[in-house]
């Protein structure tokens, strides 16, 4: 891949310190703007790393990516539809298992996802002790501890941004069993899904766990389709 | 997980704070309140606090002493009796 | 079609699993993630053995516990008052030596009339009010640290405790609570109990809860009649009106339809500091509309007062109705017009307590004056302050019932059963105490 600019999104839970690290990441370099055709505040910011352009996509904070906000259909949509390079997920380290739950649902879209563990202190300071590696390994994608309070991890975290950008550092995100039964109707679901036209932008499995969570969003664009 | 907490509410024999109800599910704070959002979000159970929904229609909004201390009267979680 | 058939495989998928799991698929689903993520943080996250307690939880091992909590509150409750009046004694003093003598300036003034309004009416009535401005202001000092510290959500929180024992399932103290300032956003806050059942009983018993304009009322009265235990008078005051709402709001629920009720789970804020400029700020946005009050309503009402008064008018209003109030002690013309202008808002009682009493001197502050004029002994001005603390709520609080209630049903049922209920307690105590003292 020999692009000269690298978009990156930057997604991840409110308060989890998203904002930090996107100012850390771009500087005075960002604008704001809207998201088409909505109230909602879209930033952007751009860096640079080994003589290439970066450009940061501020997401909305988000707890999860299903239809019922606005917040979050703008998140997901930007993340399918514009297929950034790379999607940082901003995670707040003390407050693990809450802020996981987007992760997952954004390794199962498939994004190029770095799971950026931030809040390293304050976990620290609670005397959590974080397995930085296996959390890498059993999630399939790679993590970048930081404390973005202090500027503490950016660097590490643009390398890590260019080796996933770059294909040097792989992106195997786990796929998530949902049990038995639900599997069996995902399987039913999949095999008609990839005869539809939407089959060539989405996932054939990821339109069947959203139509299953009756996602109406989705209903409504494979109604259109 | 999440229909143990729904039924946690119908069950309790009285008011919880977060604290007990993560005891008696077994469930840690941080999955709780990520559990507990997606419920709100999904229509099961109501969020309230002083300066959410109802708040709204309120005709004293703009002198009220309350709203300005945002959460500090406590957010409280309810089934709701309409779910979406 | 291809997508139509999409959408019924999906129904059925739905239905199928509903019917195996009991269950919608979405829950199924999150419930797979959340348990995917359960295991993967076993490999991951290793927590102290003992995971340190906050400061929020060591506190809360007392503030939240099943025996200590409520007489917790209610020490603290009764902290606030002590504080409250020991700190406004001297700032009340003078207040009122400062209104003496701009009474003493105006009383002289021509026209005769003129001079009378202004020193009676206005500076003796309404200045009445404003003199306890210091003990308002205290009390909304601490009301703000109580809320800014978060405590008061435990309070809410303890209390509801209590009341779902005794069967009240609605979460409804802290809209109670705020009628410790003014029953009016107390009662537009009830629109936060979902259950219509709850928010009736609710909004019917939040009268009870003493508010903001009844304090000078009580502290004019307790510092006369009970100077070295006004504090206490003053709590027990809260205290009968928050034991009345509960054991009002128990009987209700068993007259009123009893349904399902409400369960809910609170998260309660840790504990903070409170900084000095916003406790300030809400004591000040709390504090302004009782000044603004006084500026206005109690003023038009002690001016009308003043002019009822000065044609002769007055004494035979109160005559009419005083009779009523002689088993509880307080049956003498005065006090029965105070009760009638208190409907209109509370200060109005020491305000035109102040007006008709106003040039009258005595030791002991101006409250021993009304012992003096009124022949009252503390039973009596104890029996007084039930009755203010209890009967018919100011128009503003009846206006507010029935628009929330929706009909003139309930307010007038509010007019009825607080007058009755403060008329009963307060004659028992007065019959009842005379038998001891």
């Amino acid at each position: 891949m020999s692009k000269k600019e690298i978009t990156i999104a930057l997604a991840g839970n409110p308060n989890s310190g998203k904002t930090t690290v996107f100012n850390n990441l771009t500087g005075a370099r960002q604008h704001v703007g809207n998201w088409p055709g909505v109230t909602v505040e879209k930033k952007e910011g751009f860096c640079s790393f080994q003589k290439h352009r970066i450009r940061v996509v501020d997401l909305p904070g988000v707890y999860g990516l299903t239809a019922y906000s606005l917040d979050e259909i703008i998140a997901r949509d930007y993340v399918v539809d514009e297929k950034p390079d790379v999607v940082v997920d901003v995670v707040d380290a003390s407050n693990l298992e809450r802020n996981l739950y987007l992760t997952v649902q954004l390794l199962e879209m498939k994004a190029n996802l770095i799971v950026c563990l931030n809040m390293m202190d304050v976990a620290e300071s609670r005397g959590y002790q974080i397995d930085v590696k296996a959390l890498s390994s059993l999630l399939g994608a790679p993590a970048v501890p930081m404390v973005a309070a202090s500027n503490r991890g950016t660097g590490e975290l643009l390398e890590t941004i260019y080796g996933v950008a770059m294909g040097s550092i792989p992106v195997s995100a786990i796929n998530l069993q949902y049990g038995h039964d639900v599997e069996a109707e995902i399987a039913k679901l999949e095999k008609l899904i990839s005869g539809n036209s939407l089959a060539g932008s989405y996932s054939p499995r990821w339109l069947a766990v959203k139509l299953l969570e009756d996602d109406r969003e989705i209903i409504k664009k494979i109604g259109q389709a | 997980m999440l229909s143990k907490i729904l039924g946690a509410f119908k069950k309790s024999g009285e008011p919880m704070d977060l604290k007990e109800l993560s005891r008696r599910l077994g469930t840690g704070r941080s999955a709780l309140e990520g559990m507990l959002g997606l419920l709100v979000r999904q229509g099961k159970l109501k969020e309230i606090y002083i300066g959410s929904e109802e708040c709204a229609h309120c005709s004293g909004r703009s002198g009220c002493a309350h709203l300005q201390t945002g959460d500090s009267l406590g957010k409280v979680y309810e089934l709701a009796e309409k779910p979406r | 079609m291809e997508n139509i058939e999409i959408i019924s495989v999906k129904d059925e998928s739905l239905e199928h699993l509903r019917k195996v799991h009991g269950d919608d698929a979405e829950t199924l689903i999150a419930d797979a993630r959340y348990g995917f993520i359960s295991g993967l943080m076993k490999d991951v996250l290793k927590k102290p053995a003992v995971e340190k307690e906050t400061v929020t939880d060591k506190i809360d091992r007392l503030i939240l516990n099943r025996w200590l909590g409520i007489p917790v509150f209610l020490a603290i409750l009764y902290g606030v008052f002590e504080f409250t009046f020991v700190v406004s004694g001297p700032l009340i003093n003078w207040i009122n030596a400062g209104l003496d003598w701009l009474a003493g300036l105006t009383s002289g003034i021509s026209p005769a009339w003129l001079g009378s309004l202004l020193s009676e009416g206005i500076i003796g009535g309404v200045g009445a009010v404003l003199s306890f401005i210091p003990v308002i202001f205290l009390l909304y000092i601490a009301l703000s640290i109580l809320e800014d510290t978060g405590y008061l959500s435990r309070a809410a929180f303890v209390m509801d405790r209590l009341m779902h024992k005794i069967g009240l399932h609605g979460r409804s103290f802290v809209t109670l609570m705020l009628g410790f300032g003014c029953s009016v956003p107390a009662v537009m806050s009830s629109r936060t109990i979902e259950n219509p059942r709850d928010r009736l009983v609710t909004i019917l018993v939040t009268p009870l809860m003493s508010c903001g304009a009844k304090l000078p009322v009580y502290a004019l009265l307790a510092a006369a009649f009970f100077t070295a235990y006004q504090g206490l008078v003053v709590f027990s005051m809260y205290a009968i009106g928050i034991i009345l709402a509960i054991l009002m709001a128990w009987l209700f629920r068993k007259k009123l339809i009893s349904g399902e009720s409400g369960h809910f789970v609170m998260e309660l804020p840790p504990y903070r500091l409170p900084t000095v400029v916003t406790v300030l700020a809400h004591m000040w946005e709390r504090g302004w509309a009782f000044l603004s009050r006084a500026g206005t309503l109690i003023f038009g009402a002690v001016v009308l007062i003043w002019l009822l008064n000065y044609f002769d008018v007055l004494e035979h209003i109160g005559r009419a109705v005083a009779p009523i109030f002689s088993t509880a002690g307080f049956g003498q013309w005065q006090s029965a017009v105070a009760l009638v202008f208190g409907v209109l808002a509370k200060e109005t009682v020491v305000g035109a307590f102040g007006t008709l009493f106003a040039g009258a001197e005595a030791t002991g502050g101006f409250g021993s004056v009304i012992g003096i004029q009124l022949g009252w002994t503390p039973l009596v001005a104890f029996a007084f302050m039930t009755m203010i603390l209890l009967y018919i709520p100011c128009v503003a609080t009846l206006s507010i019932i029935k628009k929330e209630t929706g009909s003139w049903k309930w307010m007038l049922f509010t007019v009825a059963y607080t007058l009755a209920l403060g008329w009963v307690v307060a004659t028992l105590i007065y019959q009842i105490g005379s038998l001891f003292l």
